[in-house]
């Protein structure tokens, strides 16, 4: 016991360094990627993705470090739930500009949403806590996994859109190394597309893992519920989009107002609203 | 007026109205207190706090949103619609998979590009840059080929809304049709599926009495605690029957449900202590059962207070199961008391199992101690369907967002010269990207096989 304590509090003081480690990584990388849309700067996009790796690293060991030590994914406590969200984010983003590498100049705008919510979870307590017996589910993986996959999507999406509104507002050449209007517009829907069948199985999840746990696939709790509304506003500009023809600033906008809404959902919604979710979400 | 009404039905507005609709009672369902979530006095409370919204919600049974006419009444609207326009995008999917003939013009395909090639050895080329992006050939006509990608993906749009249509149908019959019921059941007791045992029960408006053929009889549950006194699991051995299965023991932990025919039966996350206490006198035994409450927090005691039946005393208890809280050890269980009489505390100490305390004439014995243990006892048979329906509506969204289905087309005509060759294409989604890959694939073809070039201008490779 005493063994474990003292684990526990050592490993803590490393990940609180790493953690760190990882934001400073991630803040130069931001201001990299920032330069190199701003004053045309040839491989700068390039550093930045390095930058972006190498915050990566230590970002990872702390988050495994910490898994290995409590013997739970980082699903539990404020700090380690907003830690993995940016941690599934960053990785979202490499992957992606490793595969669209036009689409890295968004790095400018997720890399900083990213170390923001680390630098967050980092001033709130960063204790372990143990899993209650009815967290302990595969599905309850899959639930939390799809979530934070569904959130990096989403962030996703709103850098293209944003990217997108402030190349149609500013006209301005300094964008010109962005992707075309047109792209920006079709990847936030294609980002949002994976974010919808991401949001679709953590809702999935989340119920066949209720309906093992308590008897009941939906009991009306309050995330539940807004988790249900979000997916309905996400289901309306789909249709929008593809019957309407919403395209351009419109949809940027209608995507910004649902990505609120899913962050509101995901992140501050547990934390105000009595539910079942804050139960586990906890201090 | 036939034909209003079935140009509303067809409507796709009113299906994302219905939508709207049911996003906007869910927020203001999530914004009043649910008399099916909240305690009577909680509810209460909040409607002396709002003495104006509160008549408007009660009017409107925003208070129970979830079973109300309005909410009820969107979904089987929205059902309604949706099975209509489904009909019609199946009917519009076939239509367009099994169109023969394209008329090959820039007014037609919003993609389109045209050239002239020197030999029919294009076609090959053609077929095999296209395979190349994942394309499949089709002949269509002597003159037409079609290249295919993603083909399923075009049924991406029906197969999600049938999806839906499932779930919103299961959900609906669950909810009208579903049994749900709550008993504590002490150690050594047994349950034997009469409604009245049931604590508590949620019946949908035309589900019949709830009388389960299962017998259930507690024989141990066990918790177990972190090193933090958190616990850990939760399990009950139990001995299960019902009139065509012989008994059977079994173990029942959370996350890990016992079913039965059409019954199932959960462990709870709740589980207490029952306190037997003796109340002795020259001529009378009476024993009686306290039920404790569970602490907020680990380490803390389970608490009662109630009146001895037939006495004047009233008793309060604060129980600790397991003071050492160390493994392979007995658990020696403490109970602190406090007993008074006509507001005066007559006695007030801690005891165990088989203390006596006197109490002037009478005595009172800690006779027994026993856990009790939740059960949640579900018959709803719509969930296989609700799940089957979701996982119609994934395949439906990953048709549509990770096979958007692309279709080009390439025409030959012969000329004096060669050949003129024509692509069109047609994408429902991702246009940009598509348009990409079309130029990409086009030119490319130009590239290779291409005199002259007819379209608009050509954009460098």
């Amino acid at each position: 016991m005493k063994e474990r304590c003292m684990l526990v509090q050592n490993w803590l003081a490393y990940e609180v360094i790493l953690h760190w480690v990882g934001v400073g990584f991630y803040i130069a990388a931001t201001v990299i990627f920032t330069y190199g849309v701003f004053f045309k700067k040839g491989n700068s996009n390039r550093y930045a993705i390095f930058l972006t790796i190498a915050g990566i690293i230590p970002h990872s060991a702390a988050l495994c470090g910490r898994w290995i030590v409590q013997e739970h994914g980082p699903y539990m406590t404020r700090y380690e739930v907003l830690s993995s969200d940016a941690w599934i984010t960053i990785v979202m983003f490499l992957v992606l500009a490793a595969k669209w590498p036009k689409l890295s100049s968004a790095g400018m705008i997720i890399i900083p949403t990213a170390f923001l919510m680390i630098a967050l979870g980092l001033f709130m307590n960063p204790s372990m806590s143990e899993l209650p017996p009815s967290l302990r589910s595969v599905w309850l993986i899959m639930h939390v996994s799809f979530a934070k996959m569904a959130a990096g999507a989403m962030i996703l999406a709103l850098a293209s859109a944003v990217l997108f509104l402030l190349k149609e507002k500013a006209r301005n050449p300094i964008y010109d190394r962005i992707l075309t209007l047109e792209a920006l517009d079709e990847y936030s829907y294609k980002f949002f597309g994976f974010g919808f069948i991401f949001w679709t199985i953590n809702i999935v999840a989340g119920s066949i893992w209720a309906h093992q746990s308590w008897g009941r696939y939906w009991a009306w709790d309050p995330i539940e519920t807004w988790s249900l509304i979000t997916w309905l506003m996400y289901g309306m500009f789909a249709h929008l989009r593809v019957f309407w023809k919403w395209r351009g600033r419109k949809s940027a906008i209608f995507l910004t107002g649902c990505f609120v809404m899913s962050m509101f959902t995901i992140f501050i919604l547990p934390f105000v609203a009595k539910s079942l979710h804050s139960e586990y979400f906890i201090k | 007026m036939k034909n209003r009404i079935h140009r509303l039905l067809f409507s796709r507005s009113t299906a994302l109205a219905l939508t709207a609709t049911i996003a906007a009672l869910c927020l203001i369902g999530v914004n009043i207190p649910q008399l099916a979530e909240v305690s009577p006095q909680s509810y209460v409370l909040w409607r002396e706090g709002h003495p104006v919204a509160a008549p408007v919600v009660e009017a409107f049974g925003f208070h129970r949103m979830y079973r109300s006419t309005i909410f009820l009444c969107s979904v089987i609207l929205l059902i309604v619609v949706m099975s209509i326009t489904l009909i019609r995008m199946t009917l519009s999917v076939q239509k367009r998979v099994s169109k023969n003939v394209v008329p090959f013009d820039d007014k037609f395909f919003k993609h389109f590009i045209s050239f002239e090639a020197a030999s029919i050895s294009v076609k090959d080329t053609a077929i095999k840059k296209a395979g190349r992006l994942g394309y499949m050939a089709k002949k269509i006509s002597p003159n037409v080929i079609s290249f295919i990608k993603n083909s399923p993906g075009g049924w991406g749009t029906v197969v999600l809304h049938l999806g839906l249509i499932v779930v919103m149908i299961s959900g609906l019959s669950s909810f009208l049709f579903q049994n749900r019921g709550f008993i504590q059941l002490l150690e050594k007791d047994t349950f034997f599926g009469n409604n009245p045992d049931f604590l508590v029960q949620e019946a949908g408006p035309l589900a019949k009495s709830f009388e389960p053929d299962v017998f259930i009889s507690l024989q141990k549950c066990t918790p177990r605690y972190y090193p933090d006194g958190q616990i850990s699991s939760l399990e009950s051995r139990v001995i299960i029957g019902s009139p065509d299965k012989t008994p059977e023991p079994t173990i029942i932990g959370i996350n890990e449900p016992y079913e039965t025919g059409e019954i199932k039966i959960y462990q709870s996350t709740t589980f207490g202590y029952t306190v037997g206490m003796e109340l002795k006198s020259d001529d009378e035994k009476i024993l009686a059962f306290f039920s404790l409450n569970h602490p907020e927090k680990p380490h803390q005691p389970f608490t009662g207070l109630s009146d001895y039946p037939n006495s004047p005393y009233v008793i309060s208890m604060e129980l600790t199961p397991d003071p050492e809280q160390k493994p392979f050890k007995n658990i020696n269980p403490i109970m602190k008391i406090e007993i008074t009489e006509d507001h005066k505390i007559v006695y007030t100490g801690n005891i165990k199992p088989g203390d006596q305390i006197n109490l002037g004439k009478k005595s009172l014995r800690f006779a027994d101690i026993r856990r009790w243990s939740g059960f949640i006892i579900k018959n709803d048979i719509s969930v296989v369907s609700i799940f089957i329906g979701f996982m119609i509506t994934l395949m439906g969204l990953i048709l549509i967002y990770f096979f958007p289905r692309r279709e080009i087309y390439m025409s030959m005509e012969e000329t004096y010269s060669g050949f003129l060759i024509k692509f069109g294409g047609v994408s429902l989604r991702e246009k940009a990207l598509f348009q990409e890959e079309f130029r990409y694939l086009t030119e490319s073809i130009y590239l290779d096989e291409g005199t002259l070039y007819v379209g608009a201008e050509l954009v460098s490779l």
